[in-house]
């Protein structure tokens, strides 16, 4: 029974392309030809201003991430590079701080020096001149 | 005008990468001090201010003349200070090789202090008509001191820069 209805179908078909293809062609009306026809003219002739072709709409949606991605970037170099400023200030500070340290120990060894170098002759002198005196004293 | 100082910042800082490409020239009024990391460790401060960074410095200072023009004489500091703990013996030694080292390159000596717990020597390398660096050694029982400026800078002045830069250093 199945095989026979396989039979049956595979019949079918087979007429049914015959029959298509003994079909006569059939030209299509001339109005609906010509409308056909002018499709691509009319595709191609469709103007489209270049920022709305794809490539350049793409192009130009990519300008404003790229200014903004400099401008983040500028920022974060700026503060890197106030960041490192004030390091330097800093370590510059200190390193000022320790010389002015030893400025201070240097100048206060050299008036000490100075003070000695000058203090001896004077007590030098004094105790000449007292000793002087107290040998006019024993004269008198 | 603030982008503009960043702009010339940013290209003060890049310089060293081509600069480093040249060969390295000693530079007038350099010293390298000996290392006394072996002995005493990882000194307790380490500075080392090159040139770029001093004219940062100095560029950022444009509000505050005199403090700009003593800054923009300044090429560079480098400060080592190591806490030695009383064992001054080695740090006295590497100061004896760094003095003879400094009178052997004509330095001139300016002030040395030889007390008892306290030796202080400083030296500086003059050029024709203004100095071109300045070495700082001060050894005590507690720290050992080693500092080299490059440029010129009067000790006298140097209140000023720090009342400039209003940093407080403990």
């Amino acid at each position: 029974m199945n095989r026979q209805l396989q039979l049956d179908d595979e019949d079918w078909e087979g007429r049914l392309q015959r029959a298509l293809a003994e079909m006569p062609p059939e030209r299509a009306p001339a109005g609906l030809r010509r409308r056909l026809r002018d499709i691509p003219g009319r595709e191609r002739r469709t103007w489209r201003p270049f920022w709305r072709q794809p490539g350049w709409g793409f192009a130009l949606a990519l300008v404003p991430l790229l200014l903004g991605g400099m401008l983040l970037q500028q920022q974060r170099e700026q503060r890197e590079l106030e960041r490192e400023l004030a390091q330097a200030q800093q370590d510059l500070a200190i390193a000022l701080g320790y010389l002015e340290q030893v400025n201070a120990q240097a100048r206060d060894s050299v008036i000490e020096a100075v003070e000695l170098g000058v203090g001896q002759p004077l007590n030098r002198t004094t105790y000449t001149v007292l000793r002087e005196h107290l040998v006019l004293t024993r004269e008198l | 005008m603030r982008t503009l100082f960043f702009l010339l910042a940013s290209g003060l800082l890049a310089q060293p990468l081509w600069a480093q490409q040249e060969p390295a020239v000693p530079t007038p009024g350099q010293i390298d001090f000996p290392s006394l990391n072996r002995i005493y460790g990882e000194p307790r401060v380490m500075i080392n201010l090159g040139g770029p960074l001093m004219k940062l410095i100095s560029a950022a200072s444009a509000e505050d003349p005199q403090a700009a023009a003593i800054l923009g004489n300044l090429e560079g500091i480098k400060v080592s200070v190591y806490d030695i703990g009383g064992n001054m013996d080695p740090a006295l030694t590497q100061m004896q090789r760094a003095k003879a080292a400094l009178e052997a390159a004509s330095w001139q000596p300016i002030v040395q202090v030889r007390e008892q717990g306290e030796n202080v020597q400083m030296f500086a390398q003059m050029s024709e008509d203004s100095m071109e660096g300045m070495a700082i050694m001060v050894v005590n029982a507690e720290e050992a001191v080693f500092i080299n400026i490059l440029g010129a800078i009067d000790p006298a002045e140097v209140g000023k820069v720090m009342e400039h830069l209003d940093v407080q250093v403990d």
